[in-house]
């Protein structure tokens, strides 16, 4: 049985499927393939997740900032730690683990605090690096513009500048943040 | 189902799975605590990963999509989006307004956010893309604004 069971934010390498990292075996032969899952199956399954555990952002966040009468919202949460799916189209301030300060035009710090992980205790999103992408949502205008990730840590600061000019500017951001070990 | 193009919950995969009986051997014996692992892991990993990338040669005679990948084609085998030259540096990508889930079932599907990245080509210029009216817009500029064309890499949410 693997021992110290723990998913999303942690990171789980394909070799923590299996209770001693190895592959498992079949203890006969599969003789019929679509109602017996055959070991090959299975690691093909683990192996699967793993890679995608190492790789998924542990977060993905698209943020509009309230500007020019529109509202400021979350327009989607996407955590790999949400068991309950993502967040779409909420009021800031309504998720427990994010909170999005702008401290002017342009300039967005995202807190991510602890987030629920696989066996419902609090944990740190072990965050260490991120990228940040300006994106056109229907409800903001189409500015063009580029997104610089200021710093990195519990805390990911993102700068957006116009292009050319190199303005701080207001702009929907999408972030998605990357970090942690198996 | 909830395959994609839906992002599936943990849910989806079925309630917090218990063994009927302890674990004798877990080289061949799958134990509920597994599948839990595997379930948990493939709900996250869903909610933030693309739906869709592409890779799009940039101007005629050569325009086309050169790469593309849905996660909703498995196999591989889905049909490329449509794209559009509108002129120097500017391009349209359509994905179908339906894609079949893992039952082939067709799933509504509108793209939530974008991000567009350049590919090679000359220094100083930048991709960028927005959504309009469910297809996708993408314009490669230089630092002083001029379009030009270039090889662009798209990211689908």
């Amino acid at each position: 049985m693997p021992v110290d069971i723990v998913g999303f934010p942690t990171r789980v390498g394909a070799s923590r499927f299996t209770a001693d990292g190895l592959p498992v075996v079949d203890e006969r032969l599969v003789v019929d393939p679509r109602s017996e899952m055959g070991a090959t199956l299975l690691n093909l399954l683990a192996w699967q997740a793993g890679g995608l555990g190492v790789l998924a952002p542990l977060a993905l966040v698209f943020y509009e900032p309230g500007f020019g009468g529109f509202t400021e919202r979350l327009r989607y949460g996407g955590f790999a730690s949400n068991a309950d799916g993502p967040l779409v189209m909420v009021p800031m301030g309504s998720v427990p683990w994010l909170t999005v300060v702008r401290s002017g035009p342009g300039s967005y710090a995202f807190t991510f605090s602890q987030v629920l992980g696989m066996d419902g205790v609090l944990v740190d999103l072990p965050i260490s690096c991120a990228v940040a992408y300006p994106i056109a949502l229907p409800s903001v205008p189409t500015l063009y513009s580029v997104a610089r990730v200021v710093s990195v840590g519990t805390t990911v600061s993102v700068a957006i500048e116009s292009r050319p000019g190199g303005v701080l500017t207001e702009h929907a951001v999408a972030l998605a943040v990357f970090g942690g070990g198996a | 189902m909830a395959g994609f193009p839906r992002i599936p919950t943990r849910a989806a995969f079925g309630p917090t799975f218990e063994n009927v009986r302890p674990v004798r051997d877990p080289r061949t014996e799958l134990d509920a605590a597994t599948m839990n692992l595997l379930a948990w892991q493939v709900a996250g990993a869903s909610q933030t990963i693309p739906l869709a990338l592409l890779v799009m040669q940039p101007a005629p005679p050569d325009l086309g999509i050169g790469l593309h990948f849905e996660a909703w084609a498995t196999a591989q085998d889905g049909a490329p989006p449509v794209l559009e030259y509108f002129g120097v540096g500017l391009y349209q990508i359509t994905y179908p307004v339906t894609a079949p889930d893992e039952n082939g079932t067709a799933i509504a599907f509108v793209p939530r956010a974008v991000m567009a990245f350049m590919q090679g080509g000359v220094g100083g210029l930048t991709a960028y893309a927005q959504i309009s009216a469910g297809a996708i817009q993408i314009a490669v500029l230089d630092l002083l604004g001029a379009a030009a064309d270039a090889q662009v890499m798209l990211v689908v949410w």
